[in-house]
């Protein structure tokens, strides 16, 4: 066989491209991935049909799993929101939606390519399909639905078992340095998590669609509408001759063409020896079948592919250029509300001596409260009791760093020893060697001690005290922030 | 290169690529495990994640070498074009058998007996699924098996982990009946096939009539009552705010959510 027909192998199917655009369409934050923000625009409003995590740094659109198990907690208008779009995608599309639009089943079809042996269909895989009902009822309607009820959001299954999650928020997320503060969260449920997302994927190489066919709750939900949708495959019984090849070249779990487990890929639209398979859908879209109408002349046909493969391009890089533009940039550093906090590495003061420890505000992975302060400073010294009182009571989830000013640190210790020798505040030093500057001056200190910069869990600045403050300020900002 | 030897190239490269992407999966499953059990919980860092995953750096590699070392395989050495073949149905085959075939008396209830049987295996399976259902839906709608909102990051995760302890025996039974029924069916099936065949005379025609077409669907009717009440929830949602919350939800990270704890 030459070289070129074997390439000719390698082009992908229109469904490939399809897939490809509809995954670069709903994740087309292309900026997201390299800022490792995550994009904050009106359009996550909306949700996209396919299963693609809201919190990855690429989504533009709302996961409608996501929003459907969110939606049981939150107000009622919330829920009749999301079941109308779930509605009129499944009552549109079906599961059509998982075939062409899905970006993780997109994901699961590029992995199933590799060359390895495979593990085809059988009864078992069938009766192993209705696993997803199982999932759905319990995951995404029973345990979010019993918890709306105690007024807790609880989305189980994205919790518990969404791989998409893993692998579109949480590693997308965790592969990017600036989100370093998160792997201060790792813990059991990221590890069982991990664990589940890699079965998966690996399982998708042997096993056709793995997760599609026996896990995924928004397959199952839209496989409800699959016999009434407006787009996808029928079978014309009249034109049938139950050949069964059809079956025979379909990966999938299906009984018959269109039924709940078809994902109308189109496959068996080809193989059909008497043409019975076709399209459905408004005769704008979809191409009459044989004999109802004369086929147009492959010239307009031609040109009509060229206008149409023109305007989708268009629309893409429309679409990517314009999230290119408009989202924001990784959080600036500065000193203002809401930019990302100066990382550097500050020297501990103990009851002893200055160390050679250091801590980073920016990188304890809590709530982290900075107090500049001074043993020359009475006011500094007034207000250290709510500092220690705020680490001790809020000890699991905010750390306080009291950061002596570089005049007369030498004091610090035996100050420490004398009042604070086993409180739960960090006491470090400001060595002024901080960007050549006092970390205070790189903070926006200006020359008025005691000030205050209370840092949330990722390192950016929430709030700013340019004086003293009371307890009731900093359980009020640390609450606002827990 | 003959094709019985390209053939064989490309069955033990896969079994080889197989072998390697398991190993992957096992060694990454094993790190982050390790990570977990053996880190600075509860505080990770980014190079301490990283020192524990070097060691599986080579087979991880290696993987991903030879799944592209297999496409270029399969690029210079490409399989045969597939040979579809109508799959075996022997309910199919069993239906129209029968349709043409005349029975003797005995052979009739024999087949009666075999497919009486088959029936009940089914209605079997099919109650041991309503039954497994409902004793679940018992389980978990019951609110006292979930603990309350202030003890949900003690006690939650084994509630959950209880929740499928539950839900396994209420799958698997009706799964292991399902399949027992499935293999009972087909060899039932099959040995009927065989009887028929066999035993009985295959007239021309058929001897018995087609079932009556069942009324039509009301596909059309169904699908604009659903479009209807769609676009009225949809637009209802909106209009009254539900799109706030929404978007609430998208734009804030829930890092439960996504797994990271």
């Amino acid at each position: 066989m030459a070289l070129t027909e074997k390439l000719k192998r390698w082009i992908p199917t229109k469904r490939k491209i399809m897939q490809l655009y509809f995954a670069v369409l709903f994740n087309a934050n292309l900026k997201g991935f390299v800022s490792g923000n995550i994009y904050k625009g009106n359009t996550k409003a909306m949700c996209v049909p396919g299963l693609n995590c809201y919190s990855c740094p690429g989504a533009v659109g709302a996961c409608p799993l996501g929003s459907l198990q969110g939606s049981f907690s939150a107000d009622r208008s919330t829920l009749y929101y999301v079941c109308g779009i779930l509605v009129l995608y499944g009552v549109l599309f079906g599961r059509m939606i998982c075939g062409w639009l899905c970006p993780f089943g997109l994901i699961q079809d590029l992995l199933h390519k590799i060359k390895t042996p495979k593990v085809g269909k059988s009864p078992v895989t069938r009766l192993l399909s209705g696993l997803k009902y199982v999932v759905l009822v319990f995951f995404v309607l029973v345990v979010p639905i019993t918890y709306a009820f105690r007024d807790t959001p609880l989305p189980a299954f994205c919790k518990y078992i969404c791989p998409a999650g893993t692998l579109e928020g949480g590693l997308s997320l965790l592969a990017n340095e600036v989100n370093d503060s998160y792997f201060s969260m790792l813990g059991p449920l990221f590890t069982w998590k991990f664990l589940v997302m890699v079965s998966i994927l690996v399982g998708c190489v042997f096993v056709f669609r793995l997760f599609c066919r026996f896990l995924c709750p928004l397959g199952a939900l839209y496989s409800l509408f699959n016999r009434i949708s407006l787009f996808g495959v029928k079978l014309e019984s009249a034109k049938c001759t139950d050949c069964g090849l059809c079956i025979s070249k379909c990966k999938l779990d299906i009984r018959r063409v269109g039924d709940r487990e078809c994902v109308s890929c189109g496959e068996c639209v080809d193989v059909c020896p008497t043409k019975a398979i076709v399209w459905k859908g408004p005769a704008v879209f979809v191409k009459k079948n044989e004999g109802e109408t004369a086929a147009p002349a492959p010239k307009k046909r031609t040109v009509t592919r060229i206008v149409a493969a023109v305007v989708m391009l268009a629309v893409l890089v429309g679409t990517v250029g314009y999230y290119w533009v408009t989202a924001p940039d990784a959080a600036t550093v500065g000193t203002e509300v809401g930019d990302m906090c100066y990382s550097y590495d500050l020297p501990i003061i103990t009851a002893d001596a200055i160390t050679d420890a250091t801590i980073n505000p920016t990188e304890t992975g809590k709530i982290t409260i900075v107090n500049f302060w001074g043993t020359w400073c009475s006011g500094c010294v007034a207000e250290l009791p709510y500092f220690d009182k705020i680490a001790s009571a809020y000890a699991d989830t905010v750390t306080v760093v009291a950061v002596h000013t570089n005049m007369i640190a030498e004091t610090a210790p035996a100050f420490i020893e004398s009042y604070y020798p086993d409180s739960a505040i960090v006491f470090a030093k400001d060595d002024g060697e901080a960007f050549k500057e006092l970390y205070y001056t790189a903070l926006g200190g200006r020359d008025s001690y005691p000030y205050t910069v209370v840092l949330d869990e990722n390192g950016i600045i929430r709030n700013v005290y340019v004086s003293s403050v009371t307890y009731k300020d900093l359980q009020s900002a640390v609450d606002a922030l827990l | 290169m003959t094709n019985e030897r390209a053939k064989t190239i490309r069955r033990i490269y896969g079994i080889l690529l197989s072998l390697s992407l398991v190993v992957a999966a096992v060694c990454l499953m094993v790190a982050c495990v390790g990570v977990y059990r053996n880190g600075a919980a509860p505080l990770y860092s980014r190079e301490e994640v990283a020192a524990a995953f070097a060691p599986i750096a080579v087979p991880v590699y290696l993987s991903l070498a030879l799944t592209v070392g297999g496409a270029v395989l399969h690029l210079l050495l490409p399989a045969e074009g597939e040979r579809l073949r109508a799959p075996y149905r022997p309910a199919r085959v069993l239906h129209s058998l029968r349709q043409r075939a005349v029975l003797t008396e005995e052979q009739q209830s024999v087949a009666k007996r075999a497919q009486k049987t088959r029936r009940l295996h089914s209605w079997i399976t099919a109650a041991l699924t309503v039954v497994g259902a409902a004793v679940f839906l018992v389980y978990a709608l019951n609110g006292a098996h979930f603990p309350s909102p202030d003890r949900i990051k003690e006690e939650l995760n084994a509630a959950m982990l209880q929740a499928m302890w539950v839900l396994l025996p209420c799958a698997a039974v009706p799964f292991a009946y399902g399949v027992f029924t499935g293999c009972y069916c087909r060899r039932s099936m099959e040995r009927e096939i065989a009887l028929l065949k066999k035993g009985a005379y295959l007239s021309a025609e058929p001897t018995e009539t087609q079932a009556a077409a069942k009324g039509g669907f009301p596909v059309t009717a169904v699908r604009l009552a659903l479009l209807a009440v769609g676009l009225f929830l949809l637009i209802y949602g909106f209009a009254t705010g539900g799109i706030a919350d929404v978007l609430t939800k998208a734009v804030n990270i829930c890092t439960e959510c996504i797994g990271l704890g």
